[in-house]
């Protein structure tokens, strides 16, 4: 609600008008929830989001905060794509499989990349992550343009894949990725919560110091935790690749689709259960469907979306820290169950 | 030769300016991530009020008072509602990068120019006394000794009777007018234009040289200036006509490469702020 406030006080600052803002989220909405079409756009924006978000929200639990999986989600996707080319004479449903998980491979080895450096030399993993982000960014679309260009195709993007997700309904866009998002998401929320793993998991998350001593290794556990998230990414990239209609080829210009970003976002606003994914993913879904039919019908550049979300974030964490009973100004971190202790306190000279 | 040492500098006078910015923060206890939103702010504020006054002096002011502005809501929102300072970091960063491109597109046509530039040299001079001063002060004053104390032990600075949110407050707002300085030394020097997230990562890359440095003004500064030889490099090979043998994309990667490595080899564990990222207020 405050985001959506302030975010309407800026439309109404730069363009001059009282009325622009009212105008802007009418149609904002309309794009996200007016109509079935409407619906789904905002589903199909919305998928993606919570294989990412789980992405974040595992790396979450475990303490790390996961700002590369945007890049994770590229390499996934680019993955995809070269086996979907490569291996075009295998039959579909082996070829969609092998597809998944070559996504799943190159996201997790994107996301081992940061936890190693931060496991073994303590460089903190933000940092990285965003460095990483970029060589992902340009090798994704060096590739995209020089060698993996399709022959004699349009510039910029690869050739299309041999086997695709296929369509749930044959009237809107929506496909199988879908119910693959939504089986990781329950998944995710389940073994967090019901195995051993998601145990020492989130002992980790919770107080890494307590964690060690009670014979859970710290190193360990986070390597891993960091290896699921990037390949939660990586198969975020693919299900877009693989299922959204204007791609099925991977583009150059696919680091930058957002999806890795807004994950991050609905992760944070999903707060400390995973099962809040859905809704988290949902309301940024209809946020970016409801800002292309905004900047469509009114002219309000779609970017404000991002200032909405960012004041979001902000605000999700402020609530956090503020609401907490018996919250103390010592140096114990508030909110550490959502927000990991790295982020909360960085450890000296990492950041 | 000559032309390569001229690129480097070119391209370390922004960087120059946002790592001073994030020692005087993170030397005060305060992450700062919000580097890349600071200079960004400040990019976009300079041109734009360079273009409307046609005055140079006055688009950089607006530079620097935009990013002590960001600088500010870093601060409120890590000091006063204490949220954890790299989540506002991201925060900024998202926000700045949609405010500033929303704004750029609300321009005639979507571009924004200013006729009028600022001298480079000059820019140059003024980040090395930047860093000067900057070393000066945190080195050689009360108020630096204040703020490493804030930086270091928080408790005993309080006991001191100094004011630990004030002191913060002053430092991250600081460092914001200095990122916004980066920014104006990369938008308004060269070509006079803001395109749309033109600080492509230079934050992040400034808060390496940071780290590299060894939250050291001089250290930050010289980290800052063999980037920008990578990066005065890839420019340099690309206009020599390698660009046909070595993809741009691939030497474009050498600075964020180069400092990966460099923050794979170091260890600073005991060299950083120790109460670095503090919440207590």
């Amino acid at each position: 609600m405050v985001a959506l406030l302030l975010g309407a006080v800026i439309i109404a600052l730069a363009q001059k008008s009282v009325t622009a803002p009212a105008e802007a989220y009418s149609s904002l909405f309309r794009g996200a929830f007016g109509d079935p079409s409407a619906w789904s756009n905002t589903l199909a924006r919305a998928m993606p989001l919570l294989l990412t978000g789980a992405a974040v929200f595992v790396a979450l639990a475990a303490g790390l905060f996961n700002i590369g999986a945007e890049g994770q989600l590229s390499v996934g996707g680019l993955a995809a794509a070269v086996v979907g080319i490569t291996f075009k004479s295998l039959p579909a449903p082996l070829l969609l499989g092998l597809s998944l998980l070559a996504a799943m491979a190159a996201g997790a080895a994107w996301g081992y990349l940061p936890a190693y450096l931060k496991v073994k030399r303590g460089a903190h993993e933000v940092i990285t992550a965003i460095l990483l982000n970029y060589v992902a960014q340009n090798t994704t679309r060096y590739l995209a343009t020089g060698p993996l260009r399709e022959p004699g195709g349009a510039a910029g993007q690869t050739a299309e894949v041999g086997a695709t997700l296929s369509r749930l309904s044959p009237n809107y866009d929506l496909h199988w990725g879908l119910v693959i998002a939504a089986v990781a998401v329950a998944l995710t929320a389940v073994a967090l919560r019901r195995t051993v793993w998601g145990y020492e998991t989130r002992a980790v998350g919770q107080g890494p110091g307590a964690a060690e001593a009670a014979g859970i290794s710290v190193a360990r556990v986070q390597i891993n935790a960091m290896l699921i998230s990037g390949a939660l990414a990586g198969l975020a990239g693919a299900v877009v690749i693989l299922g959204e209609v204007p791609f099925r080829r991977f583009p150059s210009d696919f680091y930058g689709s957002g999806y890795g970003f807004d994950g991050l976002a609905a992760a944070l606003l999903a707060g400390g259960s995973a099962w809040a994914l859905f809704p988290a993913a949902l309301l940024f879904g209809g946020l970016a469907s409801g800002a292309e039919q905004m900047t469509f019908d009114v002219g309000t550049p779609k970017q404000i979306v991002s200032v909405v979300q960012a004041i979001l974030i902000i605000a999700v964490a402020a609530r956090l820290v503020v609401r907490r009973p018996g919250n103390r100004p010592v140096s114990h971190t508030p909110g550490s169950e959502v927000i990991p202790p790295s982020v909360a306190a960085p450890e000296p000279g990492s950041l | 030769m000559n032309e390569l040492l001229a690129a480097a500098i070119r391209q370390w006078v922004p960087l120059a300016f946002a790592a001073t910015g994030g020692v005087v923060s993170e030397r005060s206890g305060v992450v700062n991530i919000a580097l890349e939103g600071m200079m960004l702010a400040g990019a976009f504020a300079s041109v734009s009020a360079a273009s409307a006054t046609g005055n140079t002096l006055l688009g950089l002011l607006a530079g620097l008072l935009a990013g002590a502005l960001v600088g500010l809501l870093h601060a409120v929102i890590t000091q006063a509602l204490r949220v954890p300072h790299i989540l506002s970091g991201v925060g900024i960063n998202l926000g700045m990068l949609g405010l500033t491109t929303y704004a750029l597109r609300l321009y005639e046509g979507g571009g924004l120019e200013s006729a009028a530039t600022l001298s480079y040299p000059v820019m140059a001079a003024a980040a090395a006394l930047a860093v000067g001063l900057t070393t000066l002060v945190l080195a050689r004053t009360p108020l630096g000794l204040r703020l490493r104390a804030c930086g270091e032990n928080p408790g005993a600075a309080r006991t001191a009777g100094v004011s630990v949110t004030r002191v913060r407050y002053g430092a991250v707002v600081a460092s914001g007018a200095l990122a916004g300085l980066g920014g104006v030394a990369l938008a308004l020097t060269t070509l006079g234009v803001f395109t749309e997230n033109m600080t492509a990562g230079r934050g992040y890359v400034a808060l390496a040289a940071v780290i590299f440095g060894r939250w050291n003004p001089l250290g930050a500064a010289a980290t800052a200036f063999f980037f920008a030889l990578g990066d005065a490099v890839q420019i340099a090979l690309q206009t020599a006509g390698l660009g046909g043998r070595i993809p741009p994309d691939f030497l474009s990667l050498l600075p964020y490469v180069l400092t990966l490595i460099a923050l794979g080899t170091i260890r600073s564990r005991n060299i950083a702020p120790a109460a670095l990222g503090d919440p207590s207020v």
